[in-house]
């Protein structure tokens, strides 16, 4: 067997990376430790139209995989497009009209999508869902309710929501929803992380949705989320940022005594076998998604459930490992693209910033337990809940 | 990237499997892959090591017939922890950096010892009671056997995860199958995920010793296959212990066979230390 990418594939990630270098070079020039890419809208705009004009947001399979590895190893404010949040939804349960509109500014990079699904009270269970929709005559609707934990709501074009349209609970009678960002009645209120850049509330008071901006059918925005979070995260982005993060573990410990300390190198060598381990897993959750697997029925669903909880999983390790090596200096903090750490800190302030950034991996994008739960059921056959 | 099993692989599989359900040890393919496919399936059954040996001695170069017991690891004087060196025709021993000894097994002290899988032997001989000196590159040897051993492990990890998830969905307590508590389904869901990860690691590293490229990516590959598969599988087997629960501690139940096969691997060919320092080496510098 051979895991490595094709030649050309190769050659594509070269390309990324070339572009990354040129582009990212003067990111610190551009910091916003308040937004979760570390750099500020202007910036960001700017990047993904350049990538947009590459063709690189319509990428497929294991193109798609090394860009978005090559991104996140970069730290390039890509990793939540328009395409990677709303793509799939858009392109499934859009109108035609819809999508002739949307898909090719998405395409561009010229557009900005958030995704609110959850509420205060609804967590991972989204059949808590409780913001409610009620329609107008002329087939428009009316939203009203609050969602939270939002990425990117204020600097967003779009909103991908969902709501209540039926007097039914559970999941039946959800439907989903694009709300423009900018319609009267909704309104985002930023919310400081533990890591200090925002997650947001967007709280909807009567906001106008026109007919023409219902995904899909009314009352099976279940299904559709299920399929469209599915369809949100390939892995390789957290792939990108735990190479990343090795790569600085290394260099730190390269330049020390610690590289002489047996314990150390144990440690390093621990955390450099997990990265081969997920690396080599997310191309088998490529190779399967394509050509099937030996053991699992299901391996679309089982091979990116692995990757989400073991590549969350390395970046907590890979954060332990950073911090416990470089002591003291490890706990020194500052958000990425700070021109200005604090004197001594170990990486530039990046290992205690990522000591409390990889907190929320493992609970967001269907938190671990989730992942557990679907691994357990689609690839060993093993009961579901309440059955 | 190809991941598939070809036609002819899935032959090896079909013949490792015939040759273990008989009792025989599987014939020693040409390919390291097709080697890491008759041992999955060996281990998968926890027969014999014989296979073991055999393909040790083939990667040392020795051509002649009879079993053999290999040991590539000797000090002066006295190789440890010897697998089959009571009943082998032929014992082939390192006698310095490059170089492996042939004897007969009259020429050396055999001295029992009851190890976690079964016996061993310490072998005492002296280096020039050899019939034989093969040159060899004992690093390389390991290397290769280190990987088909880890495949090994892989197939009684994998058999222990099956007889796990049957006895769970089988065994009711408090009114329920185990296989609907939740906390049962996550460690099992941990043991599919390493047992995955401990497959594919063998199936890279044989396959980046079958394409031929430089011996010290090989070697590498081997240290991470390695140290990464007997961690994961010795979970995998500790685990099946646990869920098959006061039943599988039962000499004639099957779950310590696997437990004891993965333990045995740990130490042989190459400790995870010392594969982690080869590592780290190559990271950091010597």
């Amino acid at each position: 067997m051979d895991f490595r990418f094709a030649d050309d594939v190769e050659d594509f990630r070269s390309t990324v990376r070339a572009f990354l270098g040129d582009v990212m070079a003067d990111a610190s020039r551009h910091s916003d430790p308040d937004d979760l890419t570390g750099l500020d809208e202007g910036f960001e705009r700017e990047v993904h139209r350049q990538a947009g004009a590459r063709g690189w947001f319509g990428l497929e399979g294991d193109r798609r995989a090394v860009f978005e590895c090559e991104i996140g190893r970069a730290d390039a404010p890509l990793v939540d497009t328009a395409t990677v949040l709303a793509g799939h939804a858009v392109m499934t349960f859009g109108s035609d009209e819809l999508q002739a509109w949307l898909v090719p500014r998405m395409l561009a990079g010229d557009v900005e999508v958030c995704i609110a699904y959850t509420e205060e009270d609804a967590g991972s269970d989204l059949t808590r869902i409780e913001c409610r929709a009620v329609p107008h005559a002329d087939g428009g609707w009316a939203l009203s309710g609050r969602k939270t934990l939002v990425t990117g709501a204020h600097k967003a074009h779009w909103c991908l929501t969902v709501a209540r349209t039926g007097d039914t609970t559970g999941r039946a009678g959800l439907t989903m929803f694009l709300v423009d960002m900018h319609a009267p009645g909704v309104n985002v209120e930023r919310r400081p992380t533990m890591n200090g850049w925002t997650l947001d509330d967007v709280i909807f008071d009567s906001a106008e949705v026109p007919r023409a901006h219902v995904l899909g059918a009314v009352g099976e925005g279940w299904r559709q989320m299920a399929a469209a979070v599915t369809g949100e995260r390939s892995g390789a982005f957290w792939l990108g940022f735990a190479h990343h993060v090795m790569d600085l573990i290394v260099d730190h410990v390269r330049k020390g005594a610690g590289r002489h300390d047996p314990v150390v190198r144990d440690l390093v060598a621990r955390c450099a076998v997990e990265l081969a381990d997920v690396d080599r897993l997310s191309r088998r959750a490529l190779w399967a998604a394509r050509n099937g697997d030996e053991r699992t029925l299901a391996p679309s669903i089982v091979y990116p459930a692995m990757v989400k909880l073991a590549a969350t999983e390395l970046l907590q390790h890979l954060a332990q490992a950073a911090t416990e090596i470089a002591g003291t200096a490890g706990l020194l903090w500052a958000s990425p693209f700070d021109p200005d750490p604090p004197p001594g800190s170990a990486a530039g302030g990046r290992f205690a910033w990522e000591y409390l950034e990889r907190v929320h991996g493992t609970i967001s994008v269907g938190a671990n337990e989730l992942q557990r739960d679907a691994i357990a059921r689609a690839g060993l056959g093993l009961p579901g809940r309440g059955t | 990237m190809d991941l598939s099993l070809t036609e002819e692989q899935t032959e090896v599989v079909r013949r490792a499997q015939a040759a273990v359900s008989s009792g025989d040890a599987p014939t020693v393919p040409r390919s390291l892959t097709d080697a890491v496919l008759t041992a999955r399936e060996v281990g998968r059954a926890t027969a014999s090591t014989a296979f073991h040996h055999h393909l040790l001695a083939d990667l040392v170069g020795w051509r002649g017939s009879g079993t053999v017991a290999v040991s590539l690891d000797a000090t002066e004087g006295c190789a440890e922890f010897v697998a089959h060196a009571d009943n082998a025709d032929t014992l082939l021993i390192s006698v310095g950096p490059d170089r492996v000894g042939v004897f007969t097994p009259g020429a050396c002290r055999l001295v029992r010892q009851q190890a976690i899988d079964g016996p061993r032997w310490r072998v005492l001989f002296r280096p020039d009671d050899a019939v034989e000196v093969l040159p060899c590159d004992i690093a390389g040897a390991t290397a290769r056997a280190a990987i088909v051993l880890a495949a090994d492990a892989v197939g009684a990890a994998e058999a222990a995860l099956d007889a796990a998830v049957a006895h769970v969905r089988s065994r009711e307590q408090f009114g329920a199958p185990l296989a609907a508590l939740q906390v049962v389904q996550h460690r099992c869901a941990d043991m599919l995920l390493d047992v995955s990860v401990a497959r594919d690691a063998v199936f890279d590293a044989a396959g980046t010793a079958d394409r031929g490229e430089p011996e010290k990516s090989v070697r590498l590959m081997a240290a991470f296959a390695k140290a990464t598969v007997v961690e994961r599988c010795r979970r995998v087997t500790a685990s099946a212990h646990q869920l098959a629960g006061g039943r599988g501690i039962d000499a004639s139940a099957p779950y310590h066979l696997w437990y004891r096969r993965v333990k045995a691997a740990e130490p042989a060919l190459g400790s995870s230390r010392a594969h982690r320092e080869l590592i780290a080496a190559a990271l950091l510098g010597p």
